[in-house]
């Protein structure tokens, strides 16, 4: 099962930043940042933790829920917003860095990024991508899911 | 929150309507001379109309649609938008289209607005299916498609022409979403009437 971590902080938005995502897994579970249990985490194989909107930040005031990802050893991925929250955990800086639309085939959405990384990000078991790849780039979330 | 629909009377704006009903404050239109432009849909003639029947006010600001130039009449709108209903947030019926989706996050991100894309990547066909199963009734207003004859256009989408919808766009190789423009649309009656 692949535990999909909703990050966005109005429902109306599930069905931007969530659905697209889920519609290419098979064995998922959507839960909200907020009430991931250990129950979750240890049923989990591999975790996705979804974007949100440009103006919603509400998950930074809140990056405590997210301490769990320190001594997690199986695969992460963060997408835009989920890569900010993995990069800011382990202890990177996050910096302004506004980028909307289509560049190099790749959707971006956001208002930051990763000091010292581009668009992506790769370290141990976890990994992001600063763009939204289930948009444009679909198979890199479908090999994540596989691989 | 309080919302605006960005609204043109057809069904994808009309389903984004319906999924943010509880919220939304003002509809938002685009009345654009350019027939061919890539950011509004045209007609929207029935917009008004259609605006007293679901009991939402309207702002309706005319645009000669040049490219660029439309996006300056759409910020003016949703700045109206926000001063008269005091809207935080911008909901729109894009499905697929980067070019729409990026402009008008743009434009949101500039007004410091939320925007809200509710049908954002949604399966084509199952929201078509999800419209009809709504009870929504949707009119065919024009078509411009190889496999689309005018005898579609008068023609309301119900369950049997919407699998023969499915079919031809297949055949033909359309896209079912129609954000193109290879079948406009027209809301006649839903569950958005209150």
């Amino acid at each position: 099962m692949i535990l999909v971590v909703k990050v966005n902080e109005f429902e109306l938005h599930d069905d931007e930043f969530v659905k697209p995502v889920t519609d290419l897994l098979e064995n998922f579970k959507v839960v909200d940042y907020r009430e991931i249990s250990k129950k979750d985490l240890d049923e989990a194989e591999k975790i996705i933790i979804c974007g949100t909107a440009l103006k919603d930040n509400k998950y930074f005031e809140n990056l405590d829920k997210f301490s769990w990802l320190k001594n997690f050893k199986k695969p992460v991925l963060g997408i835009c917003a989920g890569m900010q929250i993995i990069a800011e955990v382990l202890g990177y800086k996050i910096i302004k860095n506004k980028k909307i639309g289509v560049f190099e085939n790749r959707y971006h959405l956001h208002s930051f990024s990763v000091e010292g990384f581009d668009d992506k990000l790769e370290i141990m078991n976890f990994k992001g991508y600063l763009f939204h790849p289930e948009v444009l780039n679909k198979e890199l979330i479908r090999e994540f899911a596989l691989g | 929150m309080k919302l605006g629909v960005l609204f043109s009377g057809g069904k994808d704006s009309s389903y984004a309507l319906y999924k943010a009903r509880n919220e939304v404050k003002v509809l938002i239109t685009l009345d654009s001379k350019n027939k061919d432009s890539f950011m509004f849909h045209t007609p929207i003639d029935k917009v008004q109309e259609l605006s007293k029947k679901i009991n939402l006010p309207l702002i309706k600001v005319k645009t000669e649609g040049r490219k660029e130039e439309e996006l300056e009449d759409l910020k003016k709108a949703i700045k109206k938008a926000i001063n008269e209903y005091q809207i935080e947030g911008v909901v729109t019926g894009a499905v697929a289209s980067t070019y729409q989706a990026s402009r008008i996050q743009k434009i949101c991100d500039e007004l410091e607005i939320y925007c809200f894309n509710p049908l954002w990547l949604k399966n084509q066909e199952e929201l078509l299916r999800e419209i009809v199963e709504l009870k929504f009734k949707i009119k065919i207003v024009k078509v411009a498609a190889d496999g689309l004859d005018e005898s579609w256009i008068g023609k309301v989408i119900d369950k049997k022409n919407l699998e023969k919808l499915i079919v031809l766009s297949k055949k033909y190789r359309f896209s079912i979403s129609w954000e193109g423009g290879e079948i406009e649309t027209e809301i006649l009656d839903g569950p958005i009437f209150r």
